[in-house]
């Protein structure tokens, strides 16, 4: 079970320091996976030069 | 009829007609409120007497509407449905509910809502989950659930809520309601505590579309508090025009949107499209690029924002957040910031292929939920032998749109065979929204509406 060895143990404690109790580190593991999908995604549809912008900012361009 | 089952814009004429008292109106508002908001969970805080601005005379004629609890009503605690925030008492009015008092809006309490606006299902451990008048057992949707439901049982004439991922399109779908996200950025969002300031946006939901066109009119303008506010010279989405549904072009998103629906909410949809070719729309099937990652890039911007400004609330008062906002609280702690910033980098791209997309369209039509509304405590949904993820089943078709900007309404297009209601929802070019609500109010009329269920 997760959590129980000892270098779990010491990923569970130190993550709860960080951010908050966690009762279910099995979460964790699907959250991972779903956030490495999420950065293939991205990483392959941005390209070099696309820049930062601000959704406000968009918006204001593009009612002008 | 009772006066509480009137639309705003039915109570705002015999007002102005002199042929309805709105002091009355305002009573039987809070004599509902008095006996079913303990069963529904509409409210959590009433206004007994109601706030009032110092006006009599505005668009709004006194009619009693309610605001969410995010927005800051001066003197009065704004707890985004929390216990965290119970003592957040209000110094000041949030721009929205200036512009309701100056428009002589009566302002009846604060909706109920999903804990901290984060969430689609309206649910809400510390003020308790509202409760579908459709039926009992059954969730509103959310997070706008308590403004759905004062609406749909005549506590309120119309609703003010916020829309980040369709927190005003579902309910309202699921309630049997109109549910309006104008564009994005143009009304204030000062005063509104915050999901995702890249993408919250203040909607409304009400029982016609003509209902939305005329509160959100009044809410929308230039703030200086708020630098997200653009507003187009002369623009306006009141009063609606009455298009002639002939030959006009809309494009329908089956593809992806589609693919899977309960079989219910796929009769009603071709239901829709058939009542269209039949006034002679033109209909073309349009598929949205990247639709998928527009999704993508939402949930990745909404949680970490919602991190951002809760997150906090995970060390500082672990014991008042519930287990499943935990979860998603955590999700955007641990998002690596590039790809936060890459989610935030797609938005300019995916904007311009969606506008590439409804060019030369009036509107894209699509159901606005894949199911009707499901039981309260029900984590998945079955649709079509498939079991689906409730809040997958209740994004799908609203999301995407939050993350473009785009206008969108949602309607009902009549009851599933359980008695059950259905929402269809148009979606719009960026500024488009008055062309947007005026077919949508077309439609509407020719669909016939549906009627509230009686309370017991």
């Amino acid at each position: 079970m997760l959590g129980e060895k000892p270098l779990e143990r010491e990923v569970v404690s130190r993550l709860t320091s960080l951010i908050g109790p966690m009762e279910d580190i099995g979460t964790l593991i699907t959250l991972l996976e779903r956030l490495k999908s999420y950065r293939e995604r991205l990483e392959s549809y941005v390209d070099v030069e696309d820049s930062l912008p601000v959704h406000g900012i968009v918006l204001r361009y593009e009612s002008e | 009829m009772r006066v509480s089952e009137l639309t705003l814009t039915e109570a705002v004429t015999l007002v102005r007609s002199g042929n309805l008292d709105p002091e009355a109106l305002v009573a039987e508002c809070l004599d509902r409120i008095k006996r079913f908001n303990a069963k529904f969970k509409a409210f959590i805080t009433v206004f007994d007497p109601p706030v009032r601005g110092k006006t009599r005379r505005g668009s709004l004629a006194g009619a009693p509407l309610s605001i969410k609890d995010l927005f800051h009503v001066k003197g009065y605690p704004t707890t985004a449905g929390s216990i965290v925030l119970r003592e957040n008492v209000a110094t000041y009015n949030s721009t929205v509910v200036e512009r309701l008092l100056r428009n002589s809006g009566v302002i009846v309490g604060k909706n109920n809502l999903h804990e901290l606006t984060f969430g689609i299902t309206g649910f809400n451990p510390h003020f308790g989950t509202a409760v579908n008048p459709w039926r009992e057992a059954y969730i509103t949707g959310g997070s706008t659930s308590g403004g759905a439901v004062s609406v749909a049982t005549g506590m309120s004439l119309a609703a003010i809520g916020t829309d980040t991922g369709g927190s005003v399109r579902v309910p309202a779908a699921l309630c049997g309601l109109v549910g309006y996200k104008p564009t994005y950025g143009l009304i204030s969002r000062y005063g509104v505590v915050p999901l995702s300031w890249t993408l919250d946006t203040v909607g409304v939901i009400t029982k016609s579309v003509t209902d939305a066109a005329l509160l959100t009119a009044v809410l929308i303008g230039r703030d200086g508090r708020d630098s997200s506010v653009a507003v187009p010279r002369d623009f306006r989405v009141h009063p609606l025009r009455t298009p002639n549904l002939k030959r006009t072009r809309i494009g329908v998103l089956s593809k992806y949107f589609c693919d899977r629906l309960a079989e219910d909410v796929r009769s009603r949809f071709e239901d829709v499209t058939a009542l269209l070719e039949s006034e002679g729309a033109v209909l073309s099937e349009v598929e949205l690029i990247d639709v998928e990652l527009m999704s993508v890039s939402r949930s990745v911007i909404t949680h970490v924002e919602a991190a951002a400004t809760f997150g906090k609330f995970l060390r500082e008062r672990p014991q008042d957040v519930s287990q499943d906002l935990k979860a998603r609280l955590f999700q955007g702690l641990t998002t690596p910031a590039p790809l936060y910033v890459n989610a935030l980098r797609s938005m300019p791209k995916l904007i311009k292929e969606f506008r590439r997309s409804v060019k030369g369209l009036d509107a894209l039509l699509l159901p606005t939920t894949m199911v009707t509304a499901p039981r309260i405590g029900q984590s998945e949904v079955d649709v079509n032998g498939v079991s689906i993820d409730i809040r997958a089943a209740l994004l799908r078709m609203v999301e995407p749109f939050n993350l473009i900007g785009a206008p969108a309404v949602s309607f009902p297009c009549g009851l599933s065979r359980d008695g059950l209601p259905v929402g269809v929802q148009l979606v719009g070019d960026l500024y488009s929204d008055r062309k947007v609500l005026s077919l949508a109010a077309s439609l509407e009329r020719l669909l016939g509406g549906i009627k509230m269920p009686e309370l017991s």
